[in-house]
């Protein structure tokens, strides 16, 4: 598409729609571990480490494509693997000053991910400087690559309080929400194309009606 | 014992491994010597020894190596990059992978047996050379001589000396001339540090030269090629950090790996690679699990052969070879001890003879056995292990460890009957003239 129709404007608003999807409906997230090579110990030969040294994880808005475990019986018995791609908004990742790399880690649930690749996924109207997101492969990580507890949510067959997510909040471009900060920043509000959003945001969570439904609902309270 | 790390003693029979014993030299530590010395002696020649470098931007830089291959994180965050901003890799490269490790390596000394690192003077000698005052020195007090006896008579010693019944020397010619630190060697106390038989191998290892440019590549081969050590073998002499080096030998074929064919669609490759073999050893490898293989032994500086006789017939148990196959040795084999050795198979042996002494009574014609193939799991805590207390005897007399036993005869003191018993000998005492026999089960031989 011609540049003299999708001008900066309408990649904003693009943009803008995909947080709105991503984050203001689906809600799948991640949980980013990045591995501090500085502070690793690595093999100076092998370049590997067995302890590394990870930063506290971050919370990635993100599209998650689940693929079903991978069941093989081999000569060492039987064993699941999970592939896994994940779609990372990559203005959200600008506008989070967040850097997505081979070799770091991500959790998914109960399972760790070790990203395989990342690739640009898609110009957005042919604009080479302007990506959609990216794809991001992991497969799953053993024990002994990252030995950390994962973050919920998890499975609801586990006990842990945030196995299940009982609450969502919307983002809608503020700087925080009920869940605390967000990142989140919207071009168009940003750029005084659009105003800030007059009601706040929607949640999901139990503050609803106790006697019909666990949740309330968007709209409920 | 399934493995060298499961024999606990040393029994005289078998080939010792390395790990036998408790005394560990835990004062002492030789470094390690693994896989991993030889993949970083390689490693360290291609990295820094080999002058692999190419121009770039007008500035000579070092080819970066890889050994194939690290961790995704480590790999792509060095602090060298070795890809640009795209992520494609910045050529050249040299890749080194381990293709083989063979075990097969009929070389080497020291894959036998324990080898002695080390001998030094033990911290006991001097004490000893002040017994032993080989310089004969006489006024002083600290030193052993005859003339601090008391009274010259061996009734005890004189107040704060020491004293020798040995025969009074004169200074050597040293000591006369005043020469009193010339080093000497002769009777000393000496420590001796042994290590675990040494395990050879052969490591095989492939080498890819990836380049931009014939020119680069050209370059690179040139550089291996004409830093031989040794032009005719194609060797280099490569270095562990920790000081242990290997001989690097190169294959003579260095095979293209280039796409100049047919490249139509793809990028051009200009690559070649190599072989080079590493005949490598192992020392006391530090993998987790691994023991401490370091033993610390103290030489005897002394060692006398004195012959002691007791009045009687010396009856000891024949020393079998194997196992006795005669049901009649394990009737009482309950009785046994964990670490009793078996019962032999010799010639004259009985088996019940051999069966009693397992239960305590000693009977002529008993044998032992000097092998044990009994699994791990029928025998004590520490694994199979053949008998510790067997000592070959000569004309019926053996080290000081083993238990003497004589044949006796006594008459009853009641009926003055004549009863024949074999009795373990305790302890003897040749300037005495006195023999202790231990008290304990005998049996009248009259009996049976």
């Amino acid at each position: 598409m011609a540049r003299l129709f999708i001008t900066p404007r309408e990649i904003d608003y693009i943009s803008d729609l995909t947080k709105e999807v991503t984050k203001d409906i689906i809600g799948q997230k991640i949980f980013y571990y990045t591995v501090r090579e500085d502070l690793t110990t690595v093999h100076d030969v092998y370049e590997e480490a067995p302890e590394k040294v990870f930063n506290p994880p971050v919370e990635l808005d993100a599209l998650v494509e689940w693929q079903p475990e991978t069941f093989k019986t081999t000569k060492f018995g039987s064993e699941e693997t999970a592939t896994i791609e994940v779609y990372l908004h990559a203005r959200d990742l600008t506008d989070k000053d967040f850097q997505v790399r081979s070799g770091d880690y991500f959790s998914y649930g109960q399972l760790f991910f070790e990203i395989t690749s990342v690739i640009a996924d898609k110009n957005v109207y042919g604009q080479v400087e302007h990506q959609t997101g990216y794809k991001v492969t992991g497969k799953q990580a053993r024990q002994g690559q990252i030995n950390v507890k994962p973050l919920g949510p998890t499975s609801e067959a586990i006990d842990d309080p945030d196995a299940v997510q009982k609450t969502f909040v919307q983002q809608r471009g503020q700087e925080e929400n009920s869940l605390g900060k967000t990142g989140d920043v919207r071009a168009l509000q940003q750029n005084e194309k659009l105003e800030a959003p007059i009601s706040k945001p929607q949640e999901v969570s139990n503050k609803g009606n106790s006697v019909t439904t666990d949740s309330s609902f968007y709209g409920d309270e | 014992m399934s493995t060298r790390l499961d024999k606990a003693y040393s029994d005289g029979v078998s080939r010792g491994t390395g790990y036998e014993g408790q005394n560990v030299a835990v004062d002492d530590y030789l470094p390690p010597c693994t896989i991993e010395d030889v993949d970083r002696a390689l490693f360290n020649l291609f990295n820094g020894e080999i002058p692999l470098f190419y121009e770039f931007e007008n500035n000579m830089k070092r080819v970066p190596i890889i050994f194939a291959t690290g961790e995704r994180f480590a790999v792509l965050r060095r602090k060298k990059p070795l890809r640009d901003k795209a992520g494609a890799l910045i050529l050249p490269l040299v890749s080194i992978m381990r293709t083989d490790i063979n075990q097969d390596a009929a070389m080497g000394p020291g894959q036998g047996s324990p080898a002695v690192i080390r001998k030094r003077l033990s911290k006991d000698d001097p004490k000893y050379q002040r017994l032993l005052n080989s310089r004969n020195l006489k006024f002083q007090d600290g030193a052993d001589h005859p003339s601090h006896l008391a009274d010259g008579s061996g009734n005890g010693t004189e107040d704060g000396k020491l004293a020798t019944r040995r025969v009074d020397g004169s200074p050597d010619e040293d000591t006369r001339s005043g020469n009193h630190i010339k080093a000497t060697l002769g009777t000393n106390i000496f420590e001796i540090i042994e290590m675990p038989p040494v395990k050879f191998y052969t490591a095989s290892y492939e080498v890819t030269f990836w380049a931009q440019y014939t020119q680069e590549m050209n370059g690179m081969i040139s550089a291996l090629m004409s830093t031989y050590h040794n032009n005719h073998q194609r060797q280099f002499r490569i270095e562990s950090d920790k000081g242990y080096w290997f001989v690097a030998t190169v294959d003579a074929s260095i095979s293209p790996g280039t796409n100049y064919d047919d490249f139509t669609d793809e990028e051009r490759l200009v690559k070649y690679s190599f072989n080079i073999t590493v005949p490598g050893y192992l020392i006391m490898p530090d993998f987790p699990g691994s023991l401490n293989g370091l033993r610390r032994y103290v030489s005897a500086p002394e060692t006398s052969f004195a012959s002691t006789q007791t009045a009687g017939v010396p009856v000891d148990p024949v020393i079998g070879g194997v196992a006795s196959s005669d049901v009649n040795s394990y009737i009482l084999n309950d009785f046994a001890m964990a670490d009793e050795p078996l019962p032999g198979q010799a010639i004259g042996a009985d088996g019940i003879a051999s069966t009693l002494r397992i239960a305590g009574v000693d009977v002529p014609g008993a044998s032992v056995s000097t092998v044990d193939n009994r699994p791990s799991s029928a025998q004590d805590k520490k694994g199979a292990d053949t008998p510790k207390n067997i000592e070959a005897s000569v004309g019926g007399f053996s080290a000081s460890g083993t238990t003497q036993q004589m044949l006796r005869v006594t008459h009853d003191p009641f009926t003055g009957k004549k009863i024949t018993k074999v009795v373990r000998v305790k302890s003897r005492n040749q300037r005495k003239g006195e023999t202790v026999y231990r008290e304990g089960l005998t049996t009248d031989l009259g009996k049976i």
